[in-house]
């Protein structure tokens, strides 16, 4: 019932085209979400995807009359909108050290955070953490697949739909992504094991 | 299903996509067979376990509220959606009044142009207007003309002249075909040349002069006191009537078939200098 009330992604556009502030907040409710963890796990910064996610509204705000319904949805285009200014983002800032304060806390509040056992917790978050080193140490077009295939769970229709490519190349670029994610990852599974021996051994 | 096939459908087995069933079962199949492609199922499917964990975990952050910015912007946008109309009108009043201005301007120059034309066709030499204003032939009637008393015109100078120089000046200005040259007056030819100045102009000094009533020495193009100071020669020619209307003076039309009756001042070059009529 409520479905079928609520207003399409177009209407709210139109209505926010002609001056409804209330439709803007709608939209904003409804996409941002998708954007701010796109540009989250794009980049790995909350600034920076607060930043981009104010971004895209602001170029929806001014070039919102440029959205052609024929060409993709509304989703599809803030998506693009948001990976542009991404990689613009991340080109940009490619010259500077990451303090990782941010990461910190937030690891630390997420253990605080959760009824588990700390010890299980701690390896979760670790587990994480390397999964999302791991990600974030992709090339940029392996990378984008991987977080709108896999982290946000996409069809291949619509990751190509927002990366402007071929279906068969959103599936070739993720087969490959992922494969570098095993291998990335390998490493690191292999030493924690030998870490784990030699402390078993010196015990 | 050889290994290749099976890679080629692997991601899709381990992120737990839609796969059809025989396609499933091949692969399942293919697992038990090898070991290598078995591993790497393993493998595939622990990173869409992590890669699943990652997602919850992106999936629990705050996503930033809408600042008032975009509010600011929402509304700007519309005061600038506004805003081209009243532009638009400016303009237009602007290009109106553009028109009328260059309108204006034109016609200015239209009538500018009418009044020179018809100022210059009105006018003839300066200095003959100059002339006309002081001897006041040009407010008299053609026949008042004949009213004018030679004691009105200014005194002449004595001009004297040899006769051979008369002659030979004569026949310089028939080979320059100054027409009509009907005779030097006698009476002038034998006029000195040295006598002859810019600054006191021949005027009637013929002796019968008394007989004739003349006009004042008009111009003739520009004249210097330094192209007069060598003298010249008076002659006589006979014109036709609108040649008075050319130097301004009234003309009886009905008599416009006539000739007038001229001196004419030719300076040692040669050059004519000065005219005046004669009745």
């Amino acid at each position: 019932m409520s479905a079928n009330t609520d207003p399409s992604d177009s209407d709210l556009l139109q209505s926010m085209m002609a001056g409804d502030e209330a439709a803007l907040a709608a939209l904003y409710q409804r996409r941002a979400r998708d954007i701010f963890r796109f540009a989250l796990q794009m980049c790995g910064s909350r600034a920076l995807a607060d930043d981009v996610t104010q971004e895209v509204f602001m170029v929806l705000i001014r070039e919102g009359h440029k959205f052609d319904a024929a060409r993709g949805s509304i989703n599809a285009f803030l998506m693009g909108v948001a990976r542009n200014h991404v990689l613009r983002r991340l080109r940009r800032e490619r010259f500077y050290v990451s303090m990782e304060e941010d990461s910190e806390n937030d690891t630390a509040t997420h253990v605080s955070r959760t009824s588990e056992s700390p010890l299980d917790e701690l390896s979760r978050t670790e587990t994480i953490e390397s999964v999302r080193k791991a990600v974030l140490a992709l090339p940029e077009r392996y990378r984008e697949v991987v977080v709108l295939c896999d982290l946000q769970e996409m069809s291949y229709v619509e990751a190509a739909e927002i990366l402007g490519c071929a279906v068969g190349t959103v599936r070739s670029r993720l087969h490959r992504a992922r494969a570098l994610l095993i291998e990335k990852m390998r490493p690191a599974q292999e030493e924690e094991a030998v870490d784990v021996k030699s402390a078993r051994c010196f015990a | 299903m050889n290994c290749e096939d099976f890679e080629s459908n692997i991601n899709e087995l381990a992120r737990e996509q839609i796969i059809e069933a025989s396609v499933h079962a091949q692969i399942l199949a293919h697992r038990e067979e090898c070991e290598a492609c078995a591993r790497q199922l393993e493998d595939q499917r622990s990173l869409s376990f992590q890669l699943r964990a990652l997602a919850r975990e992106a999936n629990s952050a705050k996503v930033p509220p809408m600042g008032n910015e975009l509010l600011t912007a929402l509304r700007s946008q519309q005061a600038l959606k506004t805003r081209p109309a009243r532009v638009a009108q400016g303009r237009s009043r602007a290009k109106v009044a553009g028109v009328v201005a260059g309108a204006m301007a034109v016609a200015a120059m239209v009538l500018i142009v009418i009044a020179m034309t018809v100022i210059r066709s009105r006018s003839v030499t300066p200095t003959a207007q100059s002339q006309r204003n002081s001897t006041s032939p040009k407010s008299l009637p053609p026949t008042e003309i004949a009213n004018v008393k030679p004691t009105d015109v200014p005194a002449p100078a004595p001009i004297k002249n040899s006769e051979r120089e008369s002659r030979r000046t004569a026949g310089k200005n028939r080979r320059r075909n100054l027409n009509p040259i009907v005779e030097p007056v006698q009476s002038i030819a034998g006029v000195s040349s040295k006598d002859v100045t810019a600054k006191d102009t021949p005027t009637s000094v013929t002796p019968d002069s008394a007989a004739e009533i003349t006009t004042d020495f008009m111009p003739v193009g520009y004249a210097s006191a330094t192209t007069l100071q060598d003298g010249g020669q008076l002659v006589r020619v006979e014109l036709p009537r609108s040649a008075l209307v050319a130097f301004g003076l009234p003309m009886n039309f009905n008599r416009y078939d006539e000739k007038v009756k001229a001196d004419v001042f030719f300076s040692a070059d040669g050059m004519a200098r000065a005219i005046r009529f004669v009745q």
